[in-house]
């Protein structure tokens, strides 16, 4: 980002943290950690304030780019890391689009040729001018981030069925995803380890598909197939979500060549817990079943960042706080509103006066509270209400046009 | 329920025998005297087996009292020591013990000594169910897949485990409580210091002799798994894995993989070699795993290079 573009940022941010700060909410913050990046220098960690409305002055009088807390409790928030006496940490899932690949992907990756400098908004492997090599940009849509409210909805059922954690917290991230936080006496404690294991059977890793424990579990081979005990509904865990998964696979019509009518009748019966579990199967139709569950399992895992979850020390956006790189509020969430949430327009901040912007590279099309903008192209001179150019200039594509003082 | 003398002596690693030896308040001198003999005695063999010097046995030879208290002089001569290693054996060994001394055990004992480590278990007629968090703590170094969470039925935060696999949890929980252990001892008779250094040599000439054998430029991730490993530190699953398909891709043999692994802690050599063939693709799937990449590594979080400029990256 460029200097000159700070200004209706600051001014922006400035305003928002006036109006606004009494929303800002860190539960316990006396036993947090906070960090800022304020808009010049660099990231400040070990901050401490005793109470919510300490932070609140601080943030309307020196108004920060980022702020964080720690997901942990200390004893004592503002000693360096290793003095700090942990007591313990909340669970936290972090979700990000971007490392889900939606589909609308290919339709809003604005690039640049290195050459000719020929750019566009929609994804291209090579300059389709002169075949150079292109630099291109991630971009976000609300498809893209309904792909990750899926995903965070998948968490959410995990960490309550399968952990019975039932106070979980969600927010908006900001940016392009979600943040997922259980608060619970009994996740308190957990070292990273045990976090990390968590997180890998939210994502669905390790799970044996078929094997002596696996989820489709085989007993014995018999001449042409072999017996096995199917999930069911009934069970729970991973081998309950695959049972639901079969049968939505079944029902939906979902054709599995080798799988003959007499035996998806049959399987229906077991999946769902009406018959026996146990059944035998024909080698070639096990195989499409197997095929089934592990694209099954491929999709229900969870799609999240582990290295978040696994991080006792981490620390996350403050809720109800500006994002630095998008300026978009930090939204807290009901369970409800995470499916069908929409950020361009319920996290914009609406800021309107107009602002002058110099588009620096190519913008693909893009809504902000039900109005849509661009495309624009680089050297594009346009005017814009402040939370688009604000937008705009922290995500890197404009800067703040300004009148020379010289 | 008052824990008896006969389950403390089975058993003297719990509460009730933390609880039970504090209110016996015996010196350490006094075990000095000809009557204690069988104290000083047994402890040394408990040592020796831990060590490897002597072939393990729950034999026991000694009365009740005695049978207890050699337990924690044998865990004293060790924290006099000062050596890590020979810590983890002890536990290894004490936990072994657990495992051979409870065999048969009715589920009520079970769950008693489940409280004295506080385990969260819950019993519903025959059913036994394992709170997640005493699950996962518990299961920390299990490499077997079908003690992977992914593996199991978690409802509502209880996982289903079988009454043998409660005992295999609980000599973990054993395990867990020595290795836990910071305390100091600062003194010990003569004779006594005398064996435990000679232990402890022990220890270390064997590990030392293990050093020598794997020498030359490993990448910082493997090498720093082979260091843990030969400080007798419990390793992950996906640490084990790394090493291994590492070494064989060196074309290090089956044979001298194994002989790196027996300086960990819960070393089973028929386990260890079975689970090395199995990844050299020897037994079992019959697939030769090869070593994971940075990417798996990093995400395993075994990456001790934090700035992205390791010289063996993508290098495999
Ligand atoms: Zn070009
Ligand atoms: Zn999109």
């Amino acid at each position: 980002m460029q200097v000159q573009g700070r200004t209706v940022v600051q001014m922006m941010f400035t305003k928002y943290y006036e109006k606004f700060s009494r929303i800002i909410y860190v539960e316990r913050i006396d036993a947090r950690e906070i960090g800022i990046v304020p808009f010049s220098g660099s990231m400040s960690r070990h901050m401490w304030f005793k109470e919510i409305s300490s932070f609140r002055k601080f943030l309307r009088e020196e108004t920060p780019l980022h702020c964080y807390y720690s997901v942990a409790y200390y004893r004592d928030p503002s000693a360096r890391m290793g003095e700090k006496g942990w007591i313990g940490a909340d669970l936290v899932f972090d979700i990000d689009a971007d490392h889900i690949n939606a589909p609308c992907r290919p339709e809003h990756t604005p690039w640049r040729c290195k050459s000719c400098k020929e750019e566009g908004t929609k994804e291209v492997e090579a300059c389709p001018v002169c075949g150079g090599e292109v630099d291109s940009r991630k971009w976000f849509c609300s498809s893209c981030i309904k792909a990750a409210a899926k995903e965070a909805v998948k968490v959410i059922d995990v960490l309550r069925e399968d952990f019975g954690l039932d106070d979980i917290r969600v927010s908006f991230s900001g940016n392009r995803g979600f943040h997922i936080r259980a608060v619970s006496d009994e996740i308190l404690q957990l070292g990273g380890h045990e976090r990390r294991e968590i997180g890998a059977y939210v994502m669905g890793e390790g799970v044996e598909i078929f094997g002596k424990r696996g989820i489709i579990q085989h007993i014995r081979n018999v001449r042409g197939g072999a017996w096995v005990r199917m999930p069911t509904v009934r069970d729970g865990g991973w081998k309950r979500r695959i049972a639901e998964y079969l049968l939505r696979a079944i029902e939906e019509g979902e054709i599995f060549h080798g799988v003959g009518e007499e035996l998806k009748r049959n399987l229906k019966l077991a999946l769902s817990g009406e018959a026996k579990p146990h059944m035998l199967v024909g080698t070639k139709a096990l195989r499409r079943i197997i095929k089934l569950a592990e694209r099954g399992l491929a999709e229900l895992g969870g799609k999240i960042d582990i290295v978040v979850t696994e991080d006792i020390h981490r620390l996350i956006r403050v809720v109800n706080s500006l994002h630095g790189g998008t300026g978009f509020r930090v939204v807290p969430l009901l369970e409800a509103e995470v499916a069908s949430f929409d950020p361009f327009s319920q996290a914009v901040v609406p800021f309107n006066e107009a602002v002058r912007i110099v588009v620096q590279y190519p913008v693909p099309r893009f809504q902000l509270l039900k109005k849509s903008y661009g495309p624009y192209h680089s050297g594009e001179e346009v005017e814009l209400p402040t939370h688009a150019a604000v937008y705009l200039i922290l995500r890197g594509m404009a800067v703040e046009k300004r009148e020379s003082i010289e | 329920m008052a824990a008896n003398i006969e389950f403390l002596a089975k058993y003297p690693f719990t509460k009730s025998g933390v609880s039970f030896l504090r209110k016996l308040k015996v010196p350490l001198e006094e075990l000095l005297q000809p009557e204690r003999r069988a104290v000083l005695n047994a402890a040394v063999v408990r040592l020796e087996q831990a060590a490897g010097i002597k072939p393990r046995s729950v034999k026991r030879a000694v009365d009740y009292l005695s049978e207890f208290l050699s337990a924690y002089v044998a865990l004293w001569m060790v924290l006099y020591t000062k050596n890590r290693l020979l810590k983890e054996r002890l536990a290894d060994y004490e936990s072994w013990r657990f495992l051979a001394s409870s065999t048969g055990e009715p589920p009520d004992v079970l769950l008693q000594l489940a409280k004295e480590y506080d385990i969260r278990v819950a019993r519903e007629e025959d059913e036994l169910q394992m709170h997640f968090t005493s699950y996962l703590r518990l299961t920390r170094r299990f490499s077997a897949p079908e003690w992977r969470l992914g593996n199991r039925e978690p409802r509502k935060g209880w996982v289903r485990i079988s009454w043998r696999e409660l005992r295999r949890l609980l000599s973990e929980a054993v395990r867990l409580w020595i290795v836990s252990i910071e305390r100091e001892v600062e003194w010990l008779p003569e004779e006594l210091r005398v064996k435990a250094d000679k232990v402890k040599e022990h220890v270390e000439r064997t590990v030392k002799a293990k050093t020598l054998k794997t020498r030359g430029q490993l990448p910082p991730c493997v090498e720093e798994i082979k260091q843990a490993i030969l400080r007798g530190e419990a390793v992950s699953h996906q640490a084990r894995f790394t090493l291994t398909t590492y070494m064989l891709s060196r074309g290090a043999t089956v044979e001298e993989i194994v002989e790196l692994f027996t300086s960990v802690s819960d070393y089973n050599p028929s386990i260890t070699e079975y689970q090395v063939m199995h990844i050299a693709g020897l037994k079992g799937s019959r697939i030769r795993y090869r070593p994971p990449s940075c990417k798996k590594i990093k995400l395993w979080g075994l990456c001790p290079i934090k700035d992205g400029l390791c010289r063996f990256k993508g290098a495999q």
